[in-house]
């Protein structure tokens, strides 16, 4: 007992430092928020209702799971490989700085653009949600690979730039298994509701 | 089916799908039939996408998968139609021709939404109650899967909303007062086609209906880009990104849209439909109405 109490003592993560650490919390926040989305992005448009909020609490929930799942290897290989030694922890720690100095102005712009959709006119909403939210979801991609590139040209290092890419294909991944997850099963009539006959006094 | 004959693009679902008139009955489409359609408009991608459907082995496509494909593509189009907030446009827009409705007796006002498809805008306005307590709504289709649809969701959220079957170039059955009916839709201009449309709006003077507002996409770059977007992030479904292509390239601008309301009104309506800006996007108004208010 005592001896792996000693081996997780030993892990150089608990050496990296405060902003390290809210710089990994951010980036957890940030991949959690993606899975989240991706999920309830994956559930529009197939109940009908004009209050889905069931349906998005299903998606976001299928989402999370879904990210869990894909990520949960590339995540596993991080551990194994950051805490190794303080030289590995150390290269994944500027990575990581790398990573949230690009994903983190874009995910505050996402979640303010979110929440002042939610509270403006409908005008400034619907630009909202066009302008900025289809836009941004438009570029995921784009981005995602964007703080890859840049985290590996920072760190020059093999491992880090092989498991950021292993991240990001597999973190683009939940967004078609989750919409396959609900397209799996076609809608139908009985779906929406009671038969208005059924449904008549 | 019913714009077969209809010059210009085709979207796929007008082909998918065909009925007698008056009687609403639905006719079985043969698939060769729809995919021509398409294919002889240069509309190669669109074939394609028919020739995906399963058909029986009397050549006509398979009804059930066709309405899983109809309902699909209306679903979608139902949350696109949210995330642009065309329902709050639309009591936005009717919200001043009701209260000089309001101001001229009183009453109940009814709002008929012809080509309503799932009803989704009906349901989200009728649900918010921003038009007030005095307006009932009613939608109207001649697809009676959707009205069947439409009529489901509303019961399954207690929306006071009655859907019927009907055509919306002949909506009198959904019509008892027409001094206190206004007419709305959305989307359906574009389908009905510039030849259609005089027709169309001379109904509206002939019934004597108090007003309308009909919404459709208002062409040019920034839509275009808009709709290219929205598609692509909102939408799963093949023949639904394929179909909002095609519908900006049939809707017509804002100047042609009121010369043929007028054509078709004459002077029955004070007409309006504001030209949308080229030069910046504007979001908000990527589908406007052309208004008819009551003179």
């Amino acid at each position: 007992m005592s001896g792996l109490v000693d081996t997780v003592q030993a892990w150089p993560i608990w050496g990296i430092g405060g902003p390290a650490w809210a710089a990994l919390a951010a980036l957890l926040v940030v991949v959690l928020q993606h899975g989240g989305t991706a999920g309830i992005h994956a559930a529009m448009g197939r109940d009908g209702m004009i209050d889905h909020r069931r349906a998005e609490a299903v998606g976001a929930l299928r989402g999370t799971v879904a990210l869990a799942a894909l990520m949960g290897p590339v995540f596993a290989a991080w551990t194994v490989d950051a805490l190794s030694s303080p030289e590995r922890m150390d290269a994944y720690v500027r990575a990581n700085e790398v990573l949230i100095a690009i994903y983190g102005p874009v995910t505050v712009v996402a979640l303010l653009s979110f929440v002042l959709a939610r509270t403006m006119p409908w005008q400034v909403r619907s630009n909202l949600n066009s302008a900025v939210l289809g836009t941004l979801e438009l570029l995921r991609p784009w981005i995602a690979a964007a703080g890859v590139a840049a985290a590996a040209a920072a760190t020059r290092d093999p491992g880090v730039a092989a498991l950021g890419a292993a991240a990001v294909v597999t973190g683009l991944l939940v967004g078609p298994l989750t919409r396959r997850w609900w397209y799996a099963r076609p809608v139908r009539l009985a779906d929406l509701g009671v038969a208005p006959e059924a449904g008549r006094p | 089916m019913r714009t077969a004959a209809a010059t210009g693009p085709l979207e796929v679902l007008d082909v998918l799908w065909d009925c007698a008139l008056p009687s609403g009955e639905r006719i079985p489409v043969r698939r060769d039939d729809a995919r021509g359609l398409l294919a002889e408009r240069g509309q190669h991608r669109g074939a394609r996408l028919v020739d995906a459907l399963p058909a029986r082995e009397d050549g006509t496509l398979d009804q059930d998968a066709v309405d899983q494909t109809l309902l699909a593509v209306h679903l979608e189009l139902a949350r696109l139609s949210e995330f642009v907030h065309v329902p709050q446009a639309m009591a936005h827009s009717l919200a001043p021709i009701i209260a000089r409705l309001r101001d001229r007796a009183g009453g109940t006002i009814r709002v008929v939404d012809v080509g309503c498809g799932l009803g989704f805008d009906t349901r989200v306005v009728a649900a918010s109650g921003a038009l007030g307590a005095d307006v009932e709504f009613v939608g109207l289709d001649l697809n009676a899967l959707l009205v069947d649809a439409a009529d489901r969701l509303a019961r399954a959220e207690s929306i006071d909303v009655r859907f019927l079957h009907g055509d919306a170039l002949d909506p009198c059955l959904a019509i008892e007062d027409p001094d206190r009916t206004l007419m709305i839709s959305s989307g359906l201009l574009h389908h009905l086609g510039r030849d259609a449309l005089p027709a169309f709006f001379a109904r509206h003077a002939e019934l004597g209906v108090a007003g309308f507002a009909h919404f459709d996409p208002s062409p040019g770059f920034w839509t275009d880009v808009g709709a290219w977007t929205l598609h692509r992030t909102r939408m799963r479904e093949p023949i639904s990104r394929h179909d909002g292509a095609v519908s900006m390239r049939r809707a017509l601008p804002s100047r042609d849209l009121l010369a043929v309301a007028r054509e078709g009104a004459g002077d029955a309506f004070d007409l309006a439909c504001d030209e949308v800006p080229r030069l910046y996007p504007q979001p908000d108004r990527i589908v406007r109405p052309v208004v008819g208010h009551p003179r």
